[in-house]
């Protein structure tokens, strides 16, 4: 018989159609933490902002503490300083949980990788799980709605699922 | 008390040292003088006494010697004078955090990048680099830079 390798976090009980629930409002109310480390979270900070809303698809509720978010989004140049401090937020954080690399510099050091580098972590992977990379530097504020939503889809197991998906896509004729 | 005060102490306490006025204004500093090793405690005083503050120290590497730069400033306009330091790679200058309490952390950021270890000063651990980080990226010798020069064959 195939041994089913457990995903940190996930439940060592599991109900399907209970946990089509729990996901689907998971998926939906997305608590980001209020976290940034350089212009990308100018940009997330955008995002939140009236003109794109993260409200609009239930994830423009940031936390300022870890212990009540859902989402960590690593937005920013990961500097070798700062990493033991990201660690520790990302250790805060309760279960079930999340991480979104946001921008070149968080998906695998950006400009600042180059040979001899002496001052960053290049990338956030390096440091905790990411389960989104949201490449551009920075990226616009669609693309990181487009990674939450991409994010949602992941949590609710495919954007078929994920019935409460305020962005349906246009399907062409 | 004025740069030009500031000028008259400074050539009774280093009359051997060379004294550079900027008369252009280009540079943004009025002068800079050059002072020995064992000055710079006493040029660090004559500042403090004189109202003047501390606005950055920083190094260059040379070939044969590394070159220590701090630069004094008051609050009156074009006020900005430098204090320029010899200091041989195997030296170890005297700290002035005694003099400017702010010297702590600008030696620290030194020692960080050039390696200089400032006796005096209670607290070298790093400050902007990883606690464990044997490496010093600014001096020439750090990574791929072909420009290493003596400190004559650039300023002559």
């Amino acid at each position: 018989m195939e041994k089913k390798v457990r995903e940190p976090g996930e439940p060592v009980v599991q109900f399907a159609l209970l946990d089509d629930i729990l996901n689907l409002a998971r998926a939906n109310s997305l608590w980001p933490m209020t976290f940034g480390l350089a212009c990308c979270a100018i940009e997330m900070m955008a995002a939140g902002a009236s003109r794109f809303d993260l409200d609009r698809i239930g994830a423009g509720v940031f936390r300022p503490s870890p212990r009540q978010s859902d989402v960590m989004i690593v937005a920013g140049t990961i500097a070798k300083k700062m990493a033991p401090a990201i660690q520790m937020l990302w250790d805060q954080m309760p279960n079930p949980k999340w991480c979104i690399a946001m921008g070149n510099c968080a998906i695998s050091g950006g400009p600042f990788e180059y040979e001899e580098q002496y001052a960053i972590v290049p990338g956030a992977h390096l440091i905790v799980p990411v389960d989104i990379v949201i490449p551009g530097c920075p990226p616009r504020p669609e693309a990181l709605i487009q990674g939450l939503l991409a994010l949602e889809d992941k949590i609710t197991r495919g954007e078929g699922r994920n019935l409460l998906r305020r962005f349906k896509r246009v399907v062409e004729a | 008390m004025s740069v030009k005060e500031m000028e008259k102490i400074m050539l009774e306490k280093f009359p051997d040292s060379p004294l550079n006025r900027d008369e252009t204004g280009l540079t943004g500093a009025a002068w800079s003088v050059a002072v020995p090793i064992s000055g710079i405690r006493d040029a660090a005083k004559a500042f403090q006494t004189g109202g003047f503050f501390l606005e950055s120290i920083t190094a260059l590497d040379f070939e044969d010697t590394f070159e220590l730069v701090y630069h004094f400033n008051c609050y009156e306009p074009k006020s900005r004078l430098v204090v320029r330091m010899l200091c041989g790679h195997d030296q170890v200058p005297p700290s002035i955090c005694d003099i400017f309490r702010g010297a702590g952390w600008l030696e620290r950021e030194v020692h960080d990048f050039f390696g200089i270890r400032f006796s005096g000063n209670p607290d070298m651990r790093a400050l902007l680099l990883p606690e464990d980080a044997d490496y010093y990226p600014l001096r020439k010798t750090f990574g791929k830079v072909g420009a290493y020069h003596k400190r004559e064959e650039i300023y002559g």
